[in-house]
């Protein structure tokens, strides 16, 4: 007979049948699963509302919930499922409890469960199973447990024990009980299956009421946990209202069995209980229904101990008075009751621990799924990604970074999305072949690995969300910004040592907010807004301080401290970035620690000039960066090759900054390759040290190719670029291309001022260089300005006894001696020396230009002795720090002839410039303007001793150098004059004729430069006057 | 006015059966009453377009066997005039079943893949929806005398049922012998875990238990412990007093225990102590295992 219709079954429930036809409707319903299960649908019974036949959803081996690996299941309870799994970052298994509360109160109920997970978190207490981590997951919230190896005290009172055995175990528990109760932690469920006694013998209370609605506060949720009996099937009710288990009324207090509050009076109770049954074998209460329990346990009807119990008297009063009905009457809280049943001692007993079976780790493996399938799931985590990198977030990057209209956006936005793609790639290439290989054979690498590339994606995610409000100035740094980005081989490689410090899973929405901040102030400091960065990390460090955890505050610092060396308030920088690298070293983020010690390297040993430090930072420093693994972190190891190549060079270490640069441009090129930004900084650096090195050619050519990288990176306006433009003029002016340097460094100050405010401190070095060709043109008034601001610049960003502010100053003296006024000039040479002596130490060649160009004064002033003293002392500083063949000296060789020249010491003259002439054509080539000088030297000289005949040659040469590298016109001018001088005197065929030309040029081109040439043009004029005096010359006669 | 009050009569007789027209001539104010029906149906769906008469047919052709007052008042009146309208293919009151009756079926049809909700939601709608040339929709055979939700739930378990046994998804209600024997895994994993061996003691126990009740008793125990039917709903199918229907549910219960009982303590390894917390196990997720074993 096949199956009542839908109208039938609908008229039967509603008892709408006749009497015969009911009857036969029930008799097949009572056979008929299918009809039981369509009435079971139409009843609108509250109990149903449960979605009962949902079973929990179960992870799968390998599954990651927040950083844990799922292992396998090791139970299911009423609220949920319990995992092994692995914690990748810390290397060891937890057992991972996962909390779905349903029902009308869910959202009230999961964050009630939340406060006391962590609170139980918090509770740290060796009989208390430890709560290592608490998360949300999606509706549901998880535990992070400590995984004991044993067995359950309800295992091992199994066999029967000896009394004092028994109750040393329950004083342990009850320690625990009792730790929790002063904790404010009711546990509403205690009961041997929730006690845990380990493999190490350490007794363990669990499972605290965390799966249990609270009866205190709130409204219930669900059915609550006891209902007042019914008249009838009491029993029945409380069972099938909450279609779930209630955990063990034998062992609840009769409060919690009439649906009372449970509180700590009520754990004490169920400790009795328990205790009682572990003592005798027997639960106190007879009863198995709850109200049978709670009826038993309100008249206090304790079961009489067994007549061969040997049990003392006083222990079962102890639990006697616990199981009292009235919660008053009871011990007042665990403490006291533990002291009673410890005021007896008990007798030591042996090894126990050897009878106890292992059960925890048994489990249910769940099927692996098919390679295939594994396939998919890794390619679909390896999907995370997209919500960080995807095409909707490279569009909106591109749509924001042609919306502001820069010239260098195409080209910034083509280099950064190329770049932001491969870093992409990358992680998901290795994301997915570590999800792959956790398949293996030895998964925990692979599962660490994944952890390390999970917790990397948030710098990726915050990076992309500054680009997408990319504003001009985020476009223009948009290079440096992700230059941060690096350490995802780091993971495969050594997973342990990459994986960044993770915070706990309910910090977790707090600490990424504070390091999306974090990517802004990066953006603004990347954009040269240090101050606007400075209020930014300012506001983050007040706000973290409620976060409490230390490795985001060690990050926040550490940008705080790099602004503030940015915004030239160097003293705070330092402090600040100790406090980082503290912060660092406490929350063991190691890549925070070398990141500090590097900035530290830059603020101390670069920009405060503190010499002598910066070597013990050094040592710090490397030691960290070897730590991480220069490989995996080429960023921080190009970092700290950079800093100290720059510390080096400071100090005038040349050699080693060459080294250090070159090491450094060799691990560039090879993580970064050949044209990245990063190795175009080395390519510079370099150049810096051949410039220092008076290697001009070879430093212009270092200056062009690091250009050349960074206009094809950035485009032609970009502001970056002012710098190695700066360099550049500079190398030209080396070589006499007066004209270029002086057009590319306006091209630098413009892209600079174009930018930032006019006292910004990029600003002081191309005012320096500009300053200083133009004096060389004699255009002082002008000079005199830009290099005066300079100064001031330095003096405010770097301090006054910077090595920058004092050869700024010396400029300024130098500006003071072409306008004739030798004591100024003087005075401003003799600052920077002091202040150079002061900063580097009295023996610093970097002191030896400005001795020189006192000694240039003094002379000038006719103090003739101090000038030697100084020139002297010069010389011997450049032969100290660079060698005797260095053409540095060639420098000081040159005043020192012309003091020789004034003392008419011409013989000694010669010497100097011959020497010089010798350093610089091996250093330099025969064709810079400094061998000009040096010809031009010598042949003076040897005009002073009378030799006429070779003089002129070399000055023809020294004059044919002047035309191709013209560096300072005033000497182009005197050589041409001494040649006409030559001339005059040899009187050879033609030399009158040509003489008189000489002479006349150089007065013209010393007419043009002004004040400058003041002494020079006066010789010029003098010889002429003497010539007009006496026209025909004799053929020997030397001018004096 | 004496128009329209003969009009709501008239419909009413015109559908009437024969058998029962005679009935009519002893009621009073029958006019009213049926005017009364009309006023509650339109005050409950006041969006829907239906005249009087129409439903008042519908009504004649659904009269519940009681003398015809107290039949008129047995009617889930909004359910019937609901379900008149749709078997018409209003729009609206197509919109309105959909929202209120349609969506609250799924929860009760137990852990379905959503696809599979999603094809019994699309069955039913075809069939109880749509008319054919030769027969109206089937939506037009709701009775009224029961809610029309339950009556469309019971229609939704078959059309679950008849998805399940076609294409061969049998496997949409059987358990796989290792979920069964998981069962006993208890509830708190850091808890003891059940030995294997015990696991299937317990299941097997349960088994032979439940083989061992009579149909009567194992439906009782299903229908209250497995599928939450109230010690009410009972009564009135079982036709007893609830204080019977309950008393029979609890010896059914009580039985089951003994028989496991007996037939774990045929298991020598099983001593005392390990036996009753075996049952305690049991007694505490009887409502929880008898389901998973039922079905």
């Amino acid at each position: 007979m096949g199956c009542p219709d839908e109208t039938t079954l609908s008229d039967f429930l509603v008892g709408a049948l006749s009497e015969e036809r009911r009857a036969s409707v029930l008799t097949h319903v009572e056979g008929c699963p299918s009809c039981q299960r369509a009435l079971a649908a139409a009843e609108d019974s509250p109990r149903l509302e449960v979605p009962w036949t949902d079973p929990p959803v179960m992870l799968q081996r390998g599954a990651l919930l927040a950083r844990y690996v799922v292992l396998e299941p090791i139970g299911v309870g009423a609220m949920g499922v319990v995992y092994a799994a692995y914690d990748p970052e810390l290397d060891r298994q937890v057992a991972l409890k996962l909390l779905r509360p349903e029902g009308r109160h869910m959202e009230e109920l999961r964050m009630r469960l939340l406060r006391e997970a962590q609170s139980l978190a918090r509770l740290s207490h060796p009989n208390v199973v430890a709560v290592h981590d608490v998360g949300v997951c999606g509706d549901g919230i998880f535990l992070a447990l400590e995984l004991v190896e044993g067995t359950t005290l309800a295992d091992w009172v199994k066999s029967p024990r000896p009394w004092p055995e028994v109750l040393r175990i329950f004083l342990d528990a009850g320690r625990g009980l009792a730790a929790a109760h002063t904790a404010g932690l009711v546990h509403r469920d205690f009961k041997p299956a929730n006690v845990l006694v380990g493999k190490d013998g350490r007794v363990r209370v669990t499972d605290f009421g965390l799966a249990r609605p609270s009866n205190r506060g709130g409204p219930p949720v669900e059915a609550p946990v006891a209902v007042p009996p019914a008249p009838e099937g009491g029993a029945d009710a409380l069972l099938t209202r909450t279609g779930a288990l209630l955990g063990t009324p034998a062992y609840m207090a009769p409060e919690q069995l009439m649906g009372g509050s449970a509180d700590a009076l009520s754990d004490q109770f169920s400790f009795c209980v328990a205790l009682h049954e572990a003592l005798y074998g027997l639960r106190p209460f007879e009863g198995v229904t709850p109200e049978a329990l709670g009826e038993a346990a309100l008249a206090g009807r304790v079961r009489p101990p067994p007549r061969d119990s040997r049990v003392p008297a006083w222990l079962r009063a102890v639990v006697l008075r616990g199981l009292s009905p009235k919660p008053e009457d009871r011990f007042p809280s665990m403490e006291v009751l533990l002291a009673a049943l410890t005021r007896h001692p008990v007798r030591r007993v042996g090894l126990w621990a050897t009878a106890v079976a292992f059960a925890c780790l048994v489990g249910l493996v769940v099927g692996y799924g098919g390679a295939h399938r594994r396939e998919v799931r890794c390619e679909q985590e390896a999907e995370n990604l997209a919500r960080v990198w995807g095409p909707a977030q490279r569009e909106r990057v591109h749509q924001a970074f042609l919306a502001t209209g820069k010239a260098y956006a195409t080209s910034a936005w083509e280099t950064l999305s190329a770049e932001l793609d491969a870093h992409a790639g990358q992680w998901r290439a290795l994301r997915t072949e570590a999800c792959l290989a956790a398949g293996g054979s030895a998964p925990e690498a692979a599962w660490q690995t994944q952890a390390c590339l999970d917790a990397r994606l948030w710098q990726l995610a915050a990076i992309t969300e500054v680009l997408e409000n990319a504003d001009a100035q985020t476009v223009q740094n948009a290079q440096q910004m992700i230059s941060s980005l690096e350490g995802l081989e780091g993971c495969r490689d050594a997973p342990v040592l990459s994986t960044r410090p993770q915070p706990l899973e309910a910090l977790r929405p707090k600490v990424d907010a504070a390091r999306r901040k974090l990517a802004e102030a990066r953006a603004r400091m990347e954009a040269g807004r240090h101050a606007d960065g400075i209020v930014l990390t300012t506001a983050l460090l007040k706000d973290i301080a409620s976060i409490d955890y230390r490795p985001l505050e060690a990050e926040v610092l550490l940008l705080h401290g790099h602004l503030h060396g940015m915004a030239g308030k160097l003293t705070e920088a330092e402090g600040i970035l100790y406090r980082a690298l503290w912060a660092a070293e406490a929350s063991r983020d190691d890549e925070t620690v070398a990141r500090a010690w590097i900035l530290l390297i830059w603020v101390v040993g670069d920009q405060l000039a503190r010499v002598g430090e910066a070597d013990r930072l050094a040592q710090h420093a490397r030691a960290a960066v070897e730590r991480l693994g220069r490989d995996r972190f080429p960023g921080i190891a190009t970092d700290l090759h950079l800093r100290l190549g720059g510390v080096w060079l400071v100090e005038g270490r040349l050699e080693r900054a060459d080294e250090e640069f070159t090491e450094g441009l060799a691990l560039s090129r090879k993580a970064y390759g050949q044209e990245s930004l990063r190795t175009s900084y080395f390519v510079s650096g370099l150049g810096r040290v051949r410039s220092r090195q008076l290697r001009s050619a070879e430093a212009l050519a270092l200056y062009r190719k690091a250009q050349a990288q960074r206009e094809a990176i950035w485009g032609p306006d970009h502001p970056g670029l002012a710098l190695n433009l700066s360099n550049i003029a500079a190398e030209l002016m080396s070589l006499g291309r007066r004209e270029e340097a002086i057009s590319v460094w306006r091209r630098s100050l413009a892209l600079l001022e174009a930018s930032r405010a006019a006292d910004h401190p990029s600003l002081a070095a191309p005012l320096n260089n500009l300053g200083s060709v133009l004096r060389v043109l004699g255009r002082l008034d002008e000079a005199r300005e830009y290099l005066t601001r300079a100064v001031a610049i330095f003096e405010h960003s770097k301090g006054t006894d910077h090595p920058n502010t004092a050869i700024a100053l010396s400029g300024v003296g130098m500006v003071a001696y072409d306008s004739q006024h030798f004591e100024e000039a003087l005075s401003y040479h003799r600052q920077a020396v002091e202040r150079l002596q002061r900063a580097l130490g009295a023996d610093t060649s970097r002191a030896a230009p400005a001795l020189m160009y006192m000694g240039m004064a003094q002379q000038r002033l006719g103090r003739n002795a101090e000038a030697r003293r100084n020139l002297q002392r010069s010389v011997q500083l450049w032969e100290m720090e660079n060698g005797p063949e260095s053409a540095t000296v060639g420098f000081a060789l040159r005043p020192l002839a012309h003091l020789e020249l004034a003392t008419n010491t011409p013989k000694q003259a010669q010497a100097h410039c011959e020497r010089a002439l010798k350093l610089d054509e091996k250093a330099q080539g025969s064709e810079s303007p400094d061998v000009a000088l040096d010809l031009a030297c010598i042949a003076e000289a040897q005009l002073a001793l009378g030799s006429v005949d070779p003089a002129v040659p070399l000055l023809e040469r020294a004059l044919r150098v002047h035309v191709v590298a013209s560096r300072d016109p005033l000497d182009e001018g005197w050589a041409t004059f001494l040649l006409g001088k030559a001339l005059a005197v040899r009187g050879g065929p033609g030399d009158a004729q040509r003489a008189t030309e000489r002479v006349e040029a150089a007065r013209a081109c010393m007419t043009k430069l002004g004040v400058r040439a003041t002494q020079e043009l006066k010789e010029v004029q003098g010889w002429l006057a003497r010539q007009s005096e006496a026209p025909s010359l004799a053929r020997h006669e030397v001018t004096p | 006015m004496s128009q329209s009050r003969d009009s709501l009569v008239a419909a009413f007789r015109e559908r009437l059966p024969a058998t029962r027209q005679a009935e009519l001539d002893s009621v009073e104010g029958l006019e009213a009453r049926l005017a009364e029906l009309v006023e509650k149906a339109h005050t409950a769906w006041p969006e829907l377009e239906m005249s009087g008469a129409t439903f008042i047919q519908h009504v004649a052709r659904h009269l519940p066997s009681a003398p015809v007052p107290d039949a008129l008042g047995q009617l889930h009146v909004a359910d019937l005039y609901l379900a008149c309208a749709c078997a018409t293919g209003e729009r609206r009151a197509l919109a309105a079943f959909e929202q209120h009756v349609l969506e609250k079926v799924p929860p009760r049809l137990g852990a379905l893949p959503s696809a599979t909700v999603d094809e019994v939601l699309q069955v039913m709608r075809q069939r109880l929806l749509l008319g054919r040339t030769d027969s109206p929709a089937k939506i037009s055979d709701y009775s009224g005398r029961g809610p029309l939700l339950a009556w469309v739930r019971i229609i939704a378990t078959r059309i679950v049922g008849e998805l399940a046994s076609q294409d061969g998804r049998q496997e949409l209600f059987d358990e796989p012998p290792e979920a069964l024997a998981r069962m006993f895994s208890p509830d708190d994993p850091e808890r003891t875990l059940l030995k294997e061996d015990t696991r299937q003691a317990l299941a097997e126990a349960l088994r032979s238990g439940l083989a061992a009740l009579s149909e009567r008793e194992r439906a009782l125990l299903r229908l209250h412990h497995v599928h939450g039917l109230t010690m009410d709903r009972l009564s009135t199918m079982y036709g007893e007093p609830r204080s019977s229907v309950a008393r029979k549910v609890t010896q059914a219960r009580e039985r089951l225990l003994k028989l496991i009982r007996a037939a774990l303590a045929s298991r020598a390894r099983l001593e005392g102590s390990e036996l009753e917390s075996l049952l305690g196990l049991v007694r505490s997720r009887l409502d929880f295992s008898i389901h998973r074993w039922m079905d």
